[in-house]
């Protein structure tokens, strides 16, 4: 059954207007003030009976959250004070094994394993997954992972930071490594020009840093050099780089200082005109700032302006974020008449919760194509969204297309419009998890699955084109192209975006000898992105979000 | 009712319109922020931090001195949530004689804006 449209939203207005109407039409009823938290209570601490297994048996997570062994006091860098109470190790199991049980998505396929035996959360909580595996023979769940809640709270509010803006990108960590810049940032120290010449340019090859050989040395300190080199902590950090760009034979050495940098949401937007029409060009890296809502909106209707009748959108390093914006991106791509009534994603939880959102309790899950701004940005919630009314889009893709950037294309497919899939295989990950804190460690857990309209979600091993190579994934029309370095994003003859004007022209992919015409030390089929060392990536500003194996 | 929600805010004003119009007794109604300086501000994140049950918020941007919606932001998501289902929560600014209120809505729970000084929309130029 397809889903009632927005009915949480619907639901929303209703509460506003009927409590408006009862106080304007004589109704008699005052607003009614709140009487503040509807949170229970948290369970008094102390208890002298420490839990006990019984197998496939679970009380309810509310009995063991927040009895921590060790107690935290104060507040956090949010303010929040420590909800921590006197426990143990033996309860914080407890708590990770019922609250699996009751949120996670394949709560089925956990064994149930007696948390007595575990001394440590962490380790405990590992055990807490399926061992399943997809189609491919890659498991089922790459995501299970927790970071102390310190690490959590202070990433999740640290932006600006410090940067060059640049985003670069391993093809190889181990000696001879190959590091390439993938793209810049404008206005940036990456992107500024010297000479006519920008420091850094999609493709520039990292050769050395600060006099320490990238692709070849293999002394731990001068790892740790480069990892602090390339992602420095300050702004206003200074190091020196020798590069080699795409297509020149000589180096050169550039001097960089670290800046702090909000990264952009929208890259770069520009219009080709084929002669035949139009064709947009979008170059989208992320739905996670608050002002993507912004900056993708007033793409878009730049766009439109410009008169565009078919649109590239270039996903191939966006790594997702924001449901919402991803939602208002397919709106504005599709139009009303092709989504008005349609849902852009629902959530799926587990069988025992009964089409209820086990984590917030939520009954209704699902996201609208929405048609206005909701609030994050500048723009009032409520502001109209431009939109293209494209019955087809053409979608640049990686394996760092990933997660909300999957649903973009999913939903898409969802209200028949034709996507057009130029690329490599997207990462394959349409599931989703709501972080939990308990006792100073956040623990992610899959809890739900995203379908589309026509409720489908099945694309764990990607979204792959129709002539791809690959065994698994969910073929869409389109060509599997390797992103090309050679050549900057958005320059028509840059491989994938050559290879998606060639299929609107022609309905054809580029034939595999003109691919292979492309200078082969600068396509290369990517790779899972890669760390030098342990806990620094490489791809900062557009994770992956699979954990290393 | 699709179309409705799409354009909620701007639904919202005509019906709270229309319940000033048909009120019988002192109403409800739609209101602005007389000012937004930071004591203001302070004063309104303070009583929507506590209907959120937390210590702060942020708010979106706009004018509340001209928007009668105010929005709470969620807290920004961390890098590894790369398909966030967070949304703001939408406040109508509400003006019941003398009083101020922040209605949520989600839920019609209205929170009082004590020392907080409003004005209805609908006296805006």
């Amino acid at each position: 059954m397809t889903p009632p449209v927005c009915p949480k939203a619907a639901h929303a207005f209703f509460a506003s207007m009927a409590f408006m109407l009862a106080a304007a039409c004589g109704g008699g009823s005052d607003p009614q003030p709140s009487t503040g938290s509807s949170t229970p209570p948290p369970p008094t601490g102390g208890g002298s009976t420490d839990p006990t297994w019984t197998s496939g048996v679970y009380a309810p997570s509310s009995q063991y959250v927040n009895r921590c062994e060790t107690v935290r006091t104060g507040v956090d860098i949010e303010g929040d004070p420590f909800p921590d109470m006197a426990g143990s190790t033996l309860y914080e199991n407890f708590f990770l094994r019922s609250w699996t049980h009751e949120t996670y998505l394949w709560n089925d396929e956990v064994a149930d394993r007696d948390p007595a035996n575990y001394n440590d959360p962490v380790q405990y909580f590992a055990q807490l997954k399926t061992t399943a595996q997809t189609a491919s023979g890659k498991d089922k769940d790459q995501f299970h992972f927790s970071q102390p809640t310190e690490d959590f709270l202070r990433e999740r509010n640290a932006a600006p930071f410090a940067s060059y803006g640049a985003v670069f990108f391993a093809f190889s960590v181990a000696p001879p490594r190959d590091v390439r810049v993938s793209y810049t940032e404008p206005g940036t120290p990456a992107s500024e020009e010297i000479m006519g010449q920008p420091n850094l340019q999609r493709g520039s090859k990292i050769l050395e840093i600060d006099g320490v050989d990238v692709v070849n040395t293999n002394t731990q300190s001068e790892i740790d050099a480069l990892n602090a080199a390339l992602f420095p902590e300050n702004a206003g950090e200074m190091h020196t780089f020798v590069v080699e760009d795409p297509g020149s034979a000589g180096t050169r050495t550039v001097m960089l200082a670290a800046a702090d940098i909000s990264p952009s949401a929208v890259n770069l937007t520009d219009v080709i005109d084929t002669g035949t029409g139009k064709v947009g060009y979008a170059h989208i890296t992320t739905f996670s700032p608050y002002d993507s809502e912004q900056q993708i909106a007033d793409a878009i209707a730049a766009l439109s302006a410009d008169g565009v009748s078919d649109l590239v959108l270039d996903l191939r390093y966006n790594g997702g974020g924001l449901l919402a914006i991803a939602s208002q991106l397919g709106f504005m791509v599709a139009g009303d008449a092709q989504t008005n009534g349609k849902t852009f994603e629902r959530l799926q939880f587990n069988d025992d919760a009964g089409g209820v959102n086990p984590v917030t309790g939520e009954t209704d899950n699902s996201t609208p194509f929405y048609s206005a701004t909701v609030g994050f940005s500048s723009l009032a919630a409520g502001t109209p969204l431009t939109s293209l009314d494209l019955s087809r889009v053409f979608i640049l893709t990686t394996e760092n297309t990933c997660s909300a950037s999957e649903s973009v294309i999913n939903a898409l497919r969802g209200v028949d419009v034709e996507v057009v899939l130029i690329g490599e295989g997207t990462c394959g990950k349409p599931f989703g998890f709501y972080p939990e804190s308990n006792c100073g460690q956040t623990y992610f857990s899959i809890q739900f699955q995203g379908v589309n309209d026509k409720d489908f979600g099945d694309y764990t091993d990607g979204f792959i084109a129709a002539n791809s190579s690959e065994t698994y994934g969910v073929r869409v029309a389109g060509c599997a192209i390797a992103d090309d370095y050679d050549h900057d994003l958005g320059d028509p003859v840059e491989a994938m975006l050559a290879a998606a004007l060639q299929y609107r022209d022609m309905g054809s992919c580029p034939s595999p000898s003109v691919v292979a015409g492309i200078t082969t030390s600068s396509v290369k089929t990517a790779e899972k992105p890669a760390e030098l060392t342990p806990g620094l990536n490489v791809m900062r500003h557009n994770r992956d979000m699979r954990m290393p194996e | 009712m699709a179309s409705l929600h799409k354009r909620g805010p701007f639904a919202l004003i005509g019906a709270l319109l229309f319940a000033a119009a048909c009120q019988t007794s002192p109403a409800s109604e739609a209101a602005v922020l007389e000012s937004a300086d930071t004591q203001t501000m302070t004063k309104v994140k303070s009583v929507l931090a506590g209907a959120m049950n937390v210590a702060s918020v942020d708010l979106g941007a706009g004018d509340p001195t001209e928007s009668p919606v105010i929005s709470v932001l969620p807290p920004r998501p961390s890098p590894y949530e790369d398909r966030s289902p967070a949304m703001p929560v939408l406040f109508d600014l509400v003006v019941k004689g003398n009083v101020c209120y922040a209605v949520r809505r989600e839920t019609g729970e209205a929170y009082e804006l004590d020392g907080v000084a409003c004005r209805p929309f609908r006296d805006l130029p």
